[in-house]
């Protein structure tokens, strides 16, 4: 590679520097996020919370290696955010900002209060769970393309491209709902919990070892 | 577009068998009788 890309470059420059990038409108983004978790747990939806954490944290994961692949590489993230097309408050990692943050935590409390009572209940002949887990996914992905269309999303790689989005398919979306119903599903909340700690655990120690390797 | 080799694509074969095993676990939880 000859180096990190325009785009990632763009990125770079306002990586973790609140003090150059940081609006007013993050303040009210975090209160309304914190409305929605609190308004679950005092109707005791401690499923939905959960479920809600579980998606946000694999998504964590999944930024986690896309920051890995961009440092590693010495080119380009799997999926970028830079700058000049919908500028960011807080670029936590090089393809994630606080927006897309609180949206994965609202998307997550928000799919598993979809779901069917019943977990074996079928749609159209599909198990629900999985029945949702396909569509949300594909609307998803829709939605991702959409936004690399407009340029706020860089993709740079060949195999991460709109003209295949199986790959964003199969490991950008399918593995957060999935997960997140799994972890809604769980006989008692403290299994969901324990599943969430583990998730969040593996996404601490990469950070940690990622900071330390300077791929973060 | 760039072509992904190397330590890179080692990486991203790694998040494949994660993500992926996450979705295993969890769709034959879904279809378990």
């Amino acid at each position: 590679m000859d180096g990190f890309s325009e785009y990632t470059q763009s990125a770079l420059e306002i990586l973790r520097q609140p003090q150059k990038t940081m609006h007013w409108y993050v303040v009210p983004l975090l209160l309304i996020t914190m409305y929605i978790v609190t308004k679950q747990l005092h109707e005791k939806n401690y499923k939905v919370v959960l479920g809600g954490f579980a998606l946000w944290g694999v998504d964590i994961f999944n930024e986690i290696w896309n920051s890995m692949i961009c440092f590693i590489s010495g080119y380009a993230p799997v999926w970028g955010t830079p700058v000049g097309v919908g500028n960011t408050a807080w670029l936590l990692m090089i393809g994630y900002n606080i927006e897309i943050s609180f949206m994965f935590l609202i998307m997550g409390v928000t799919v598993c209060l979809m779901l069917p009572e019943d977990p074996k209940k079928k749609i159209l002949g599909i198990n629900n769970r999985i029945f949702y887990c396909i569509v949300l996914t594909t609307l998803a992905v829709i939605i991702e393309c959409f936004l690399n269309y407009c340029g706020l999303l860089t993709w740079e790689w060949a195999f991460w491209q709109r003209r295949s989005p199986w790959i964003l398919w199969l490991i950008g979306y399918l593995p957060f709902f999935s997960t997140a119903f799994f972890v809604h599903d769980r006989p008692t909340i403290k299994q969901s919990a324990a599943i969430v700690g583990g998730i969040f655990a593996f996404d601490f120690i990469l950070i940690v070892i990622c900071a330390f390797l300077g791929w973060i | 577009m760039a072509v992904i080799s190397g330590a890179p694509l080692a990486v991203l074969i790694g998040a494949l068998i994660v993500d992926c095993g996450l979705v295993a676990v969890a769709f034959y939880s879904f279809l378990k009788k």
